[in-house]
């Protein structure tokens, strides 16, 4: 969180004019400490979600193996303190199976990261160009995607998205020739993706009216550079911070969503885990096993938190408002 | 103004049309024969033919949207077979408009369905509502008049939290904990209000709290965001210059032009709400439209789902169209062309 | 008999799949059924809980084990009916309900007869007439309306089929082929006589399904009566049946207990709750908090909630076992599974530990190699082929001697849920050890009618099913599920998922079918499952289920019926003063 006061701020924007927008919010990132450590986090978790698969065949993690003997007593709950904590299992294990809980939830995070993060991009991809397009073209074109938006943004998106899971994973399933785990991603991603970009496209939109008056697209217009050109060579340059921005804060709710619609059975197929088959079924040992709920649970939170702060932080550097002032 | 309302209602009514038809066509048309989902373990062909005839699935798409859409405004009767309506009248459902279809696995009319339905959303809406707008906007409003200070760092800090905890986490602790281990609240099941007020809310404050709670984080960081904002308006150190007392200013001046976003903003999320929590309808088994919505789902009853779209969207939309009249009144700067 | 399953979206961990053990049938922990049965009193609400939801209340349509067990027990009589017993062994007995005996049967075994006993009576005050029954049974034939039920009444009544294979009479509404359901039902006063195409030794048995009950012509709405109760039992439906939510039962004060020797009535009034999630509804009967000590659930505990029952629930809970055996069936469609030796394969690296430990340990699921449930006399106990674990080291070298290149890829389809989803990937573990290369395909929605579709046939190579008997024979578990002539047909496999179609084995049906002697018929489908099984390897059985039940501690006489039904007999349930 950077708090700083309306008056730092000013101080800050006086001491620094002349640098860059990126010097500028290097150097307030450096400052806000809060936002470093979420960064941290976030890295540190991108990281071993890309390394899990490696890991996994490594064997260094295991999602998959049965460990019966952790698991016994009516229900097959795990034996031993905190759902089975030990050297070899840092979060216990799975009641029923005796599978490595570390493993999954770190092979889990994997795929609902790879969801989040190709719906995020999506999104962002579809909503920027839109934007692009809407708010240079004007008139019709405006008029016309500015009703698409709104028509997309009528739709009920959780409720799409379960009830549409049924159909469309299985003619994903025929169509791509492909097992109901990457069907049902790229079902996830598809429909979360088309359903993340008008909003986007909205901010965008309102950032190329406004930029469209200055004085640089007037001077590249002048010249006679052609509308692509002007789209991608003068825009886009002075869109990335609320791209970077939004990219930022979708992906923690890309991630909840995921986990939510595991909770509503629509997900992944086993074994392999995400965090939302993960936790629809720990959500129901809250009582019996409060460590299997606890561990994943606590995870998704750090996850989700961490990329919300990332998110802030980027925004409060990058806050217009302050910028060259 | 009233040419725009007017305009605004004819949008509404059309984009309404391209839904419906949208969702009509997403799961009427797709390769999965729909009278597939009306039948049970003993599937026979004769059965799949006669659930075919007797919902309309044996006809195309649009001839089955057509009867949709005039059953809207005159009724439809099912199974819609004018040789059974004359041999065996009692066996046909009459559906008076606006009829919204019939669900085959529950033997109901959806009116009937929504029809018991409707309040229980509604209950929980309200009542999340009014705890969210209540935490949220006062929170971010006392977080922006502390900024940087105990208080804001506080308020920000658990409302990132709240706004990080997952719906369906958030409602399971509550469910689990001080319901059913601690017994401190019921278990909810849903009570009318007009039977037991009492009742009615005290079964309702575990689904308010849950919605209430991912809904006030978000609207701390809105409220606290804009205030800031207006509270660093020329216009307000020009009120602060003539000397008026400190609420004055920040409820007339910081709050009211802080507001319209805000208002926007829950118009839409109340909207979304009427038409069903899904999740945490689902957490508490409250039986409103989101768990119906889900419920339809899990046994593809297709015509239930679609009306469960089109209400959702419904409300959307007409929460779109009312935010935009009510822009007109709160912030004058806005002027609408009819 | 079927099964019903969770429809609410959360229910995800379901208690599908908790399954059974030994073949004795109760194993209560209720303190003393006997003793609590004697501090039975007349009164009170008996609440019950229910996280799965009635698809029907019409008797014709119902075949859901619990509907069965409890319809009959509140409102639908039927001519014969199965004991109330407190006791172990006599938990098969048939007693006569709604007839004088429990049928006379002439010596081909192909007309039976029975007669109403006199002062029955409709809620409405109006006589249970001989015709009632008849016109019960007759909506059977409706295929078209009256669907979801058993359809045991057009296999066996002596009524000719068309070219298609479906019945020539066509049920009451249309009225196609009405002599010759005349003909084959009669009605004379009070007796009741049915013509069969075929010895049917067991037809009483048959009977006490309410599929053979009376229905009330001028009550009859088609569809619409899906969930109208009419009743002639103890109790009847206050108001109306909601479904999703439920409805409550007051008494039927046309019910006249002399002419009833099995149902109690105790509880002056039922409700019935179905709109709770297997969960939440067990935390509250661990609970047992205000009206809950007086509830009563037929949904069996979820795997979730079984430690939490050992230890909160303590001389509150049932261990039974439960009537069903869940099982795989290798589809004969399938290019990999048509081969003999890759079924073998297949079946002998199954690894049922893994099931049985998903499910909750050995406790409430024991392994098994027999399709028929022990509770029956013909449970043949055929050994495992190799042990619980079974061997995939064998299993391998198998498929590489018949020529297979490993990996074999397979596909098998499975009902989602959490805990099958760990059930299945133990599963998979192990096949693919065996050098199968398995994909998995878990569903809930629709999950029988989509196994079934002819389109299944060429999508899975092998399916998870489950399967009761309608009644102690086991002549309701070999044909329904493996006879291709009732079965498949061009809308699809039946219940023969699998499309097992094998002229020896249908011809050994009809044999088996003809034999007189009770004890030497069942002892012949017992012997024709392990051939199945052992030989065909036309199913894999898997294990067989526990059911764990829980009632409120002021709930008094809640004892199951091993043998019939499986769940807790109502006829005997009453609930202490408060």
């Amino acid at each position: 969180m950077s708090e700083t006061t309306l008056e730092e701020a000013r101080d800050g924007a006086v001491a620094i004019v002349g640098r860059t927008p990126w010097q500028i919010t290097r150097s307030r990132l450096r400052r806000d400490h809060v936002t470093l450590v979420a960064m941290g986090f976030a890295v540190f978790f991108v990281l071993l979600a890309a390394m899990a698969p490696l890991l996994t065949a490594w064997k260094a993690l295991d999602p998959y193996t049965s460990h019966t003997n952790l698991v016994g007593g009516l229900g097959s709950l795990p034996l031993g303190f905190w759902g089975g904590v030990s050297g070899q299992h840092w979060m216990g294990v799975e009641p029923g199976t005796g599978r490595d809980l570390f493993s999954r939830v770190v092979n889990g995070l994997t795929v609902s990261l790879l969801v989040a993060v190709c719906a995020a991009l999506l999104s962002v991809t579809l909503g920027t160009v839109i934007g692009l397009i809407s708010g240079t073209a004007g008139g019709k074109i405006d008029w016309l995607f500015s009703r698409v938006i709104d028509f997309v943004l009528s739709f009920p998106q959780t409720l799409m998205l379960i009830a549409l899971s049924t159909i469309v994973i299985d003619i994903l399933k025929a169509a791509l020739h492909v097992e109901r785990t990457p069907a049902s991603m790229v079902f996830m991603i598809l429909v979360m993706g088309f359903f993340g970009w008008p909003s986007f496209a909205r901010i965008i939109r309102g950032q190329v009216l406004s930029l469209k008056e200055r004085e640089f697209v007037e001077a590249a217009r002048s010249l006679g550079a052609g509308r692509w050109r002007i789209y991608f060579k003068e825009l886009l340059p002075h869109l990335w911070a609320p791209i970077l921005v939004y990219s930022t804060l979708i992906m923690p709710q890309n991630i909840a969503t995921e986990a939510a619609l595991g909770f509503l059975g629509v997900g992944i197929q086993a074994p392999t885990p995400s965090f939302g088959s993960i936790l629809n079924d720990s959500v129901h040992y809250a009582n019996a096993d409060p460590a299997y709920f606890i561990f994943p649970g606590v995870t998704l939170f750090l996850v989700v938190l961490s990329f919300n702060l990332v998110g802030d932080g980027f925004r409060d550097a990058l806050d217009p408002k302050a910028d060259r002032q | 103004m009233f040419y725009y309302i007017v305009r605004r209602l004819l949008s509404v009514v059309v984009m309404l049309f391209l839904i419906t038809g949208t969702t009509y066509l997403l799961f009427f048309a797709g390769p999965e024969d729909p009278a597939r989902y009306t039948c049970a373990r003993n599937c026979t062909p004769a059965i799949l033919e006669g659930n075919r005839k007797a919902l309309g699935y044996d006809q195309p798409v649009y001839v089955q949207y057509g009867k949709f859409i005039s059953g809207l405004f005159v009724g439809r009767d099912f199974p819609d077979n004018a040789q059974l309506r004359a041999d065996h009248p009692e066996q046909v459902v009459h559906c008076p408009a606006p009829c919204l279809g019939y669900s085959p696995t529950q033997n109901r009319t959806i009116n009937t369905i929504v029809a018991s339905a409707w309040p229980v959303s509604i209950s929980i809406a309200i009542g999340a509502f009014a705890i969210w707008m209540i935490l949220g906007v006062g929170g971010g409003v006392i977080a922006a008049l502390n900024r940087g200070r105990w208080p804001d760092r506080i308020i920000v800090g658990s409302a990132l939290i709240g706004f990080s905890l997952p719906t369906f986490f958030i409602g399971l602790v509550l469910l689990t904990f001080p319901a059913i281990k601690w017994g401190w609240l019921p278990i909810p099941h849903y009570v009318s209000f007009f039977e037991n007020p009492f009742d009615w809310a005290h079964n309702l404050v575990l689904p308010w709290l849950t919605l209430a709670c991912i809904f006030a984080a978000s609207y701390v960081r809105l409220t606290r965001a804009y205030m800031i904002e207006t509270m660093s308006e020329d216009y307000i150190r020009t009120a602060q210059a003539k000397g008026q007392t400190r609420w004055r200013i920040i409820l007339r001046h910081g709050l009211r032009a802080a507001l319209t976003p805000i208002v926007t903003a829950a118009g839409l999320d109340l909207g979304g709400l009427l038409g069903g929590a899904i999740i945490t309808e689902s957490v508490f088994s409250m039986h409103g439209l989101g768990w119906t919505a889900v419920n339809s789902v899990t046994v593809m009853d297709l015509p239930v789902i679609v009306s469960m779209v089109l209400i959702v969207s419904t409300f959307i939309v007409i929460a779109n169209m009312l935010v935009d009249i009510a822009y007109g009144f709160i912030d004058p700067r806005v002027k609408l062309v009819g | 008999m079927k099964r019903r399953t969770f429809v609410a979206g959360v229910a995800g961990s379901a208690g599908l799949a908790l399954s059974a053990a030994a073949c004795s049938s109760s194993t209560s922990t209720t303190p003393g059924a006997s003793a609590s049965a004697a501090a039975a009193v007349k009164g009170g609400t008996l609440n019950i809980l229910m996280s799965t939801q009635v698809e029907h209340w019409d008797p014709q349509r119902v075949y859901v084990g619990v509907d069965i067990a409890t319809g009959n027990r509140m409102f639908t009589r039927t001519l014969v009916s199965w004991t109330q017993t407190t006791s172990d062994t006599e938990q098969a007995k048939l007693v006569a309900d709604l007839a004088t005996d429990t049928g006379k049967v002439s010596a081909d075994g192909k007309t039976w007869t029975f007669t109403l006993k006199d002062g029955i009576k409709w809620q409405d005050g109006k006589d249970v007439t001989a015709e009632d029954v008849k016109y019960g049974i007759s909506r059977t034939f409706a295929v078209d309306v009256i669907t979801g039920g058993p359809n045991y009444a057009i296999a066996f009544l002596d009524i000719p089929s068309d070219a298609d294979g479906s019945s020539s009479y066509k049920g009451p509404y249309a009225k196609t082929g009405q002599d010759l359901y005349d003909k084959a039902v009669t009605v004379s006063g009070k007796t009741i006589t049915f013509k069969l195409k075929q010895p049917v030794m067991d037809f009483n048995n048959t009977v006490t399904m309410t599929a053979f009950a009376p229905f009330r012509q001028d009550k009859d709405q088609g569809d619409k009566s899906n969930y109208d109760i009419f009743s002639n039992g103890p109790y009847k439906l206050e108001g109306t049946w909601t479904a999703q939510k439920g409805g409550s039962f007051v008494r039927n004060d046309q019910w006249d207990p002399a002419t009833d020797t099995i149902r109690k009535a105790y509880p002056d009034k039922i409700t019935w709750d179905e709109s709770l999630t297997a969960e939440t509804m067990y935390e509250r009967l661990i609970a047992d908090q205000g009206g809950d000590q007086f509830a009563i659930t037929f949904d069996q505990a979820p795997v979730t909630a079984l430690s939490n029952i050992e230890s909160g629930a303590r001389g509150r809970n049932s261990i039974v076992a439960s009537p069903y055996t869940r099982y795989l069936t290798p589809n004969f469609k399938s290019k990999v599974m048509s081969n003999d030796k890759v079924r073998e394969a297949f079946a002998l690296a199954t690894d049922r530990s893994a099931y049985v430990t998903a499910v909750g340990g050995p406790a409430v699921a024991q392994p098994t190699n027999s399709l028929i449930n022990p509770a029956l006399a013909a449970f043949p106990n055929t050994p495992l082929l190799a042990g619980d674990k079974g061997d995939q080291a064998k299993a391998k070298k198998m498929l590489q001697d018949a020529g297979m290149t490993l990996p074999v890829k397979i596909t098998v389809a499975y009902r989602k849920s959490d805990t099958m989803d760990k059930v299945f990937s133990g599963l998979k573990a192990a096949w693919d050890a065996a050098g199968f290369d398995t994909q998995l395909d878990g569903f809930s929605a629709k999950y029988y009618a989509t196994i079934q579709s002819p389109a299944a046939a060429t999508k899975y190579d092998a399916m998870w099913a489950g399967w009761g008997a309608d009644y102690p024979s086991a002549s309701t578990v070999i044909p329904p599920l493996l006879d291709s002539r009732i079965n498949i047909t061009s809308g699809g496999s039946g219940q023969d998922y699998g499309w097992f179609d094998d002229k020896a084995v249908n011809a050994r049906i009809d044999e088996i079918n003809k034999i007189a002697d009770m004890a030497a018929r069942e002892k012949a489908w017992g012997d024709l499952d392990k051939e199945i099984v052992t030989q065909k390897f036309a199913v894999i059985p898997l294990i067989v289920d526990k059911f764990v039940f829980v009632h409120g501690s002021k709930v008094v006489g809640a004892v199951v019926n091993g043998t019939y039904t499986g769940y807790y007999d109502l006829a005997h349930v009453s609930v202490k003063a408060s």
